[in-house]
């Protein structure tokens, strides 16, 4: 059943005289959750470009190599294989044309087929009510989050076997990072691979299945996600997990009692 | 958008207003007494009581705004009084030469469409290559060019060495081609180099970057989405793009000698003769206001987040 999808073994890319990503390796299997962990720079993104084949002009791959299901990358795996879904949806979409047409294009362009009946299905399912009308509208008459879920139902319906998630959550609230978490988690019951880039331990640990910690374009730590309290993590790791217990133990010392009684 | 057109149209009235009022004061307070400027062009010297008899025919008399309320009575009915040169009604003179230079003008504007879009389009999709160098390089001349001398430079050389186009007049279809193209030189090179940093603005927006890694081709992204977004600020500046060309018309009927408004505003404006320069330019500003009413109407109806008043 673990297909292993994508398999990327000694990536290292970088500018003409900066190297951004040394010698990453890891596999990425179906139904399986795996969240890139690491600070902002630390090159996450970077990881998740090479695997588009989207780096930015000046940067270029100069060792290693990213098999697709044991071939190399053609760029039409784009959409069809892999899909992605972004952050800040807000301006993922385009402002003049409805979400319809733009989620029709998409298909279309991926040689799907677009019925209405189909994609509102798709879209009942990430919790939209009245999918007709999200369809007709605008991006800018939508909330971040309700866009956020058009572009999950867009990678379901591309049916692509991975999908990489950069910081799906970052731009939410609680409650609708939580949301967010649930539909991605529901992916993995559809057999898809997720890659997910997070710089939020909680989030990573709420969802994942396996943890890839990067620091200063090295992957430092990769693990099972119950593994994550064990002895042997890297000291980075260490470092993050402090971190976050810091700041969660603050917001739990809050004496929820006296509030309770209140009400 | 019913709302919206009802209300745009309503609110020519108040700017025709203030551009009627202007028009009549500023005209007023230039150096040339009305009343000497009548007799002056009708041959008849202008001795003191000429004058008195003069004002008191024209009506220049009575207080200011008492003058500018008759006159705008008038002109309400498309009377503007007549020409002090030629005794005839103003509207009516100008009503005979203005087809003219409306169709030089909107001739001209279809090919601004036709040279600049595309050309601006291509410097933008193949940026920094040669296609995109000579297109800045049009740019730049065009720009840099008097379209005075653009036209000698076209008389020179279709009329006088090759001998293909008719130097001056309208007397067949060829007659357009120097006028249209002397006019149209400035605003093709301005809007060129508009719509091609507006489409390399809209080339890095996300929505692209999104479209892209998600499966969609680079031509349907270009050719659809990049392409409407980028037209937005290009539709407006056509807009204005209207008003230089109504105004560069008459220099470019001067230099074809083509029977338009052109010379004869220009010897009105030479001899004062008042109620045509009013009349020319209260029609051109209704010219003005109602092409860019329009293109703001298309503007609107390409752009949704001002249909749905986000």
């Amino acid at each position: 059943m673990c297909e292993k999808l994508i398999s990327i073994n000694n990536l290292s890319a970088g500018t003409e005289n900066h190297q951004i990503l040394h010698n990453i390796s890891f596999d990425i299997k179906s139904g399986e959750i795996i969240c890139l962990l690491g600070q902002s720079g630390s090159g996450k993104t970077m990881t998740a470009l090479s695997i588009l084949n989207m780096l930015p002009l000046n940067v270029i791959q100069t060792s290693g190599t990213i098999l697709y299901n044991h071939t190399p990358f053609d760029e039409s795996m784009r959409g069809s294989f892999i899909s992605m879904i972004m952050q800040a949806p807000a301006s993922c979409f385009d402002s003049v044309f409805t979400i319809g047409a733009q989620f029709k294009d998409i298909l279309t362009s991926n040689n799907k087929e677009y019925s209405e009946n189909k994609v509102c299905s798709i879209l009942e399912k990430v919790e939209l009510n009245n999918p007709k009308d999200i369809l007709n509208s605008y991006p800018f008459q939508l909330s971040g989050g309700m866009l956020q879920r058009v572009m999950i139902a867009i990678a379901l319906s591309l049916d692509s076997k991975v999908i990489i998630a950069d910081e799906p959550t970052s731009d939410l609230d609680t409650a609708g990072q939580k949301e967010i978490i649930e539909l991605i988690l529901n992916l993995k019951k559809e057999n898809k691979a997720v890659l997910m880039i997070t710089h939020n331990l909680a989030v990573a640990k709420s969802c994942a299945d396996k943890i890839a910690v990067m620091s200063n374009g090295r992957l430092v730590d990769f693990f099972d996600t119950h593994e994550l309290s064990d002895k042997n993590r890297h000291e980075y790791t260490k470092k993050l997990i402090y971190a976050n217990s810091m700041l969660c133990s603050s917001k739990w010392n809050i004496d929820l009692g006296e509030y309770n009684a209140e009400m | 958008m019913i709302k919206y057109i009802v209300k745009r149209l309503l609110l020519i009235i108040p700017i025709m207003l203030a551009v009627s009022f202007i028009v009549f004061t500023v005209l007023r307070l230039g150096p040339v007494d009305p009343a000497q400027a009548y007799l002056l062009n009708s041959r008849i010297p202008p001795t003191e009581e000429a004058l008195k008899v003069t004002r008191a025919e024209l009506g220049l008399d009575k207080p200011f705004f008492t003058q500018y309320a008759l006159w705008l009575k008038g002109a309400v009915k498309l009377d503007f009084g007549l020409s002090y040169m030629t005794k005839r009604d103003a509207f009516g003179d100008l009503m005979y030469y203005f087809p003219t230079t409306l169709k030089i003008t909107f001739l001209a504007m279809i090919i601004v469409i036709i040279v600049s879009i595309p050309l601006g389009i291509l410097g933008a999709v193949k940026k920094d290559s040669t296609a995109d160098k000579l297109v800045k390089l049009f740019s730049f001349i065009g720009v840099s060019t008097p379209s005075f001398w653009f036209g000698f430079l076209l008389i020179y050389v279709f009329s006088l060495k090759l001998n293909i186009l008719p130097p001056f007049g309208l007397d067949s279809i060829s007659s357009w081609i120097m006028p249209v193209l002397t006019l149209g030189l400035m605003s093709s090179a301005i809007n060129t180099r508009i719509t091609r940093t507006s489409f390399l603005e809209h080339i890095n927006n996300r929505s692209v970057w999104y479209f892209k890694v998600n499966g969609m081709k680079r031509h349907s992204i270009m050719g659809k989405y990049v392409l409407k977004n980028s037209m937005l600020p290009v539709i407006t500046s056509l807009g204005m793009h209207f008003g230089e060309l109504i105004g560069g018309a008459v220099v470019v009927e001067v230099l074809f000698a083509l029977p338009g408004v052109g010379r004869y505003v220009v010897s009105s404006i030479t001899n004062h003769d008042y109620p045509v320069i009013q009349c020319f330019m209260i029609l051109m500003t209704g010219v003005f206001i109602i092409v860019n009413l329009i293109i703001d109407i298309i503007y609107v109806y390409l752009n949704p987040k001002i249909k749905y008043g986000a």
